[in-house]
């Protein structure tokens, strides 16, 4: 791990947040979406603002494996906020699905934001 | 260097609120850990108080490393490689003339570019010049000085490069000639000056410290032949004499290991003394060809440190010092068997010194992992640099 270069850390960490950003789209956000409003099980604007972030997540991870700074600045904020909705979850929510599903997610955000801090050894000058 | 002020910006405003997010994110989890019996809770109120007294000494007792890490890996990203500018200029110098050889022929479609040293060595090619094509040579000088020549072929068979190409690769090279020049100036600074210490530390080794040496001891026997006032006064001149003897030594010392000089570079590698009973094993050619002072110098200096963190950081007990010379270029090559860089290993001031010394001389220095353990710490420097 120690001599993973700074690039590799960023795809690794924009393939996660795509990967995160997917699930999420697919397994709640679409379906919120499509229920509407009046159909949707919580508040709607959680909807909104879940699939706003899931969008982001994927411009930013765009930008991350491009090895773009705002790329990288725009998922440390993404995943910054989905910490606050995994510790949210672990606080408010029932169940055991949602126990294990907000942990892992957290450390999943955790795994990201220190990839994008990563810091390549400064060994070679070639 | 100056900074880019968005970068600047960049860091003032993220490396405060992941500092913040952390305290939060600690907050939270702490209050996920102290309210798990009676989770899920209703409201923020039933966590408890001292949930966030713990929180707060959770914060307390990883501040330090935490917000280490969140300073290297802001200022990182903010800043990218700002901070090493010596690693910077090394890379900036030696990756020149590749990068301008391929930028010139992909801008401007030409199928070969190269950059040929004053020596007539080949210094970088870039692709292959068409058969029968003309090739152009644009000579690289600056301030009067030939530092090279440029040479691009034209784009198809049996064809040549119109006024304008030609033109525009003159203001090109003009501009490549003078970089060129200042790190050529920079090399040729180190060597001069490393050849004035030498001349120097031999002036006062054979010149002033016998002189002052011998004045101290007519002074003593002056002083056995005089009593009363006088002998203080011979006694406290003959001290300052031995004072400034030893003044001299250590001056001598300072301006060029002695060991260089008195051994030459292989026997001096052998005797070099590091901080414990290190065993080594120096190869070298035999004989070893004179090398330019300042190389000499570097290559012990390099050596030395080398071997001080083996012994002192690594906890190795045998080590390797390689010596070749070959193409221009000197190679030193010192492994050990020791414990090797940790993984969140980030350069020091030895190794900083060391590639300063090797930068400066327009070689590389590269330090990782040995081909059986422990650490490879490989300079290469040009020798011609005299």
């Amino acid at each position: 791990m120690g001599r993973m270069t700074r690039s590799t850390a960023l795809r690794i960490a924009a393939a996660l947040s795509v990967l995160v950003a997917i699930i999420g789209v697919v397994a709640y956000d679409l379906p919120g979406l499509i229920a509407g409003a009046d159909g949707s099980h919580g508040p709607f604007a959680l909807v909104l603002g879940s699939f706003t972030s899931d969008v982001l997540a994927l411009v930013a991870a765009y930008g991350a494996w491009r090895q773009q700074k705002w790329g990288v600045v725009l998922l440390i904020a993404v995943n910054a906020f989905w910490i606050v909705q995994a510790v949210t979850s672990l606080l408010f929510d029932e169940g055991g699905p949602a126990l294990a599903f907000a942990s892992v997610m957290l450390v999943h955000h955790i795994v990201v934001i220190s990839l994008c801090l990563w810091r390549e050894r400064v060994v070679s000058a070639v | 260097m100056r900074s880019d002020p968005a970068a600047r910006r960049l860091y003032q405003l993220l490396y405060p609120f992941l500092l913040i997010w952390y305290a939060f994110v600690v907050a939270g989890l702490t209050a996920v850990a102290t309210t798990w019996p009676q989770r899920p809770i209703g409201s923020l109120d039933e966590i408890p108080w001292w949930s966030h007294a713990i929180a707060i000494a959770v914060v307390a007792a990883t501040w330090a490393p935490v917000s280490a890490f969140l300073d290297r890996g802001v200022h990182q990203l903010a800043f990218g490689q700002r901070d090493n500018a010596y690693e910077v200029a090394g890379h900036v110098s030696r990756q020149l003339l590749p990068s301008v050889a391929a930028a010139l022929a992909d801008t401007m479609a030409l199928p070969y570019a190269e950059f040929v040293a004053a020596d007539g060595r080949v210094v970088t090619a870039y692709g292959k010049a068409p058969e029968g094509s003309s090739i152009v040579a644009i000579p690289l000088t600056f301030d009067g000085h030939e530092l090279g020549i440029l040479r691009v072929s034209a784009r198809r068979r049996r064809d040549r490069l119109s006024a304008a190409d030609v033109r525009l690769l003159e203001d090109l090279a003009r501009q490549v000639a003078m970089t060129l020049y200042a790190q050529q100036s920079r090399e040729q600074l180190v060597t001069a000056r490393e050849e004035e210490r030498r001349r120097i530390r031999r002036d006062l080794h054979d010149g002033l410290a016998p002189t002052l040496a011998s004045l101290a001891l007519r002074l003593g026997v002056l002083q056995r032949s005089v009593d009363g006032e006088t002998a203080a006064m011979v006694a406290e001149l003959r001290a300052d004499a031995r004072q400034a003897t030893a003044d001299i030594r250590r001056l001598v010392y300072e301006l060029r290991p002695p060991m260089l000089d008195e051994f030459g570079l292989v026997d001096a590698l052998r005797n070099l003394r590091s901080d414990d009973t290190l065993s080594r094993t120096v190869s070298a050619p035999d004989p070893m060809p004179a090398l330019p002072a300042a190389v000499e110098v570097a290559l012990y200096r390099i050596a030395a440190e080398a071997l001080h963190n083996a012994a002192r950081h690594a906890g190795a007990a045998r080590c390797t010092v390689e010596l070749t010379v070959a193409g221009g270029e000197v190679t030193l090559v010192v492994t050990d068997d020791g414990r090797g860089l940790p993984d969140d290993y980030l350069a020091g001031v030895g190794h900083q010194s060391m590639r300063e010394r090797s930068t400066e001389l327009g070689g590389t220095l590269d330090i990782g992992a040995g081909p059986a353990g422990g650490t490879r710490v490989a300079v290469v420097l040009p020798t011609g640099a005299a």
